[in-house]
């Protein structure tokens, strides 16, 4: 393969206007200067055009209350800081060359958070493998790590994003939350599937957009620590049910 | 790679903290100062390592961090210190260390004994690109092998 990651494309603004959508939501704790997400973790950047897009323009988390709070009380600006994790490190290394060193954006070469401390992050940001392919897909694109892993998602397009939600769920330490009063969010970018409106009405996780792109149909959605904790658990269980035992392995297996 | 994000690194192996070593190259970018960003940083940073870090690159701030993290109960006094305008000799040498220290080329040491290696200012973190210095030679033979 000649490219080294693929061109910003639908499922990429996908990503940028579901964190609008979010935090426009959200306006009013986004704007409390401790409530406020100052730690952005983008799993699978890739050349990082995301991240660009959020620094470039703090807008997304500011909102129309937001700004005015701020002016009101003559604050000093409370800017977020980015990181962008990726295994493909040629990808990365795109992103350095076009990135300016100025911008709050740090890249790393990293699986899923496998490097990273899960706990201290605000907002973690994933636009998932959704394809579905099979296992042996799965892991040949794992072991290359070339764009074949930016879209091979094994089961259901499924498996991927279900080994980051299990990173994700992990519990802060008690100094940390009682000091890091914001919540933090997992927004994931997947297909759109009966399965994710399953977990939305069970309030495993929230709706954030959806959108149609060429004979796709994406999904933005959001999911708190303690909600990726009960998808976790639902996933498991609705696996055991119908006693997929290749597949409960194959989630094990991801960690 | 800023200091700051060294901070939250870990070994993906081992799940331990990295310790800077080897370094190469440092690079110092100034950026505007950060005050509010940098005490919500505070509780989340991991200081020890911050301080072993602030040594590994010869930085200038290392004198201006004090032996232990400021408590909870100091926090508010620097807020408002901060709110009304001073500056403050530790959020000084914060904003140049999280912020503003690039290491643009050295290694990451895990306690276990293997490494990761920064260049141009990226680490690679994978598991698989950890070296470890005792069984190198296997491993590449190894790759020799299942490459075949």
């Amino acid at each position: 393969m000649d490219e080294i990651s693929y061109p910003p494309s639908e499922d990429t603004y996908l990503l940028i206007d579901g964190c609008r959508s979010w935090f426009q939501e959200h306006g009013i704790r986004a704007a409390h200067p401790r409530t406020r997400p100052v730690l952005v973790l983008e799993v699978g950047c890739a050349a990082a055009f995301v991240l660009e897009a959020l620094a470039t323009d703090v807008a997304w988390l500011d909102g129309p209350q937001a700004s005015s709070h701020a002016e009101n009380c003559g604050l000093l600006p409370l800017l977020p800081f980015f990181i962008g994790s990726d295994v493909n490190l040629a990808a990365l290394y795109q992103a350095q060359r076009r990135l300016a060193a100025t911008l709050p954006i740090d890249l790393v070469c990293g699986s899923l958070m496998t490097a990273l401390r899960a706990d201290v992050f605000d907002l973690v940001l994933f636009n998932s493998p959704y394809v579905e392919t099979s296992a042996d897909e799965l892991a040949e694109a794992q072991r290359c790590r070339d764009l074949r892993a930016a879209w091979a998602g094994g089961w259901l397009g499924l498996q991927v994003a279900a080994a980051l939600i299990r990173q994700f769920m992990v519990t802060p330490t008690a100094a940390l939350t009682s000091e890091h009063h914001a919540s933090a969010w997992l927004l994931l970018v997947t297909q759109d599937r009966t399965w994710w409106h399953r977990a939305f009405s069970n309030q495993f996780a929230f709706f954030v957009k959806q959108r149609r792109a060429g004979d796709e149909r994406l999904l933005v959605l959001a999911l708190s620590r303690s909600q990726a904790s009960l998808w976790y658990k639902w996933i498991w269980q609705e696996l055991r049910a119908v006693d997929d035992s290749d597949r409960m392995s194959a989630l094990v297996d991801m960690e | 790679m800023r200091l700051l994000t060294h901070n939250l690194l870990i070994c993906p192996v081992h799940k331990k903290p990295l310790a800077i070593r080897n370094v190469s190259a440092v690079d110092i970018i100034p950026v505007e100062y950060q005050p509010r960003f940098l005490l919500r940083m505070i509780p989340r940073l991991d200081w020890s390592l911050l301080r072993a870090a602030a040594v590994s690159v010869e930085s200038d701030c290392v004198d201006a961090l004090p032996e232990a993290a400021p408590s909870p109960s100091e926090l508010p006094a620097l807020e408002k210190a901060v709110e009304s305008g001073d500056r403050l000799p530790l959020l000084d040498a914060l904003q140049r260390l999280l912020l503003e220290t690039h290491v643009v080329g050295g290694q990451l040491h895990c306690e276990h004994g293997e490494f990761y290696v920064i260049a141009d200012g990226i680490p690679n973190l994978l598991a698989d690109a950890a070296v470890n210095p005792s069984e190198t030679a296997s491993e590449q033979a190894a790759c020799t092998t299942e490459g075949s």
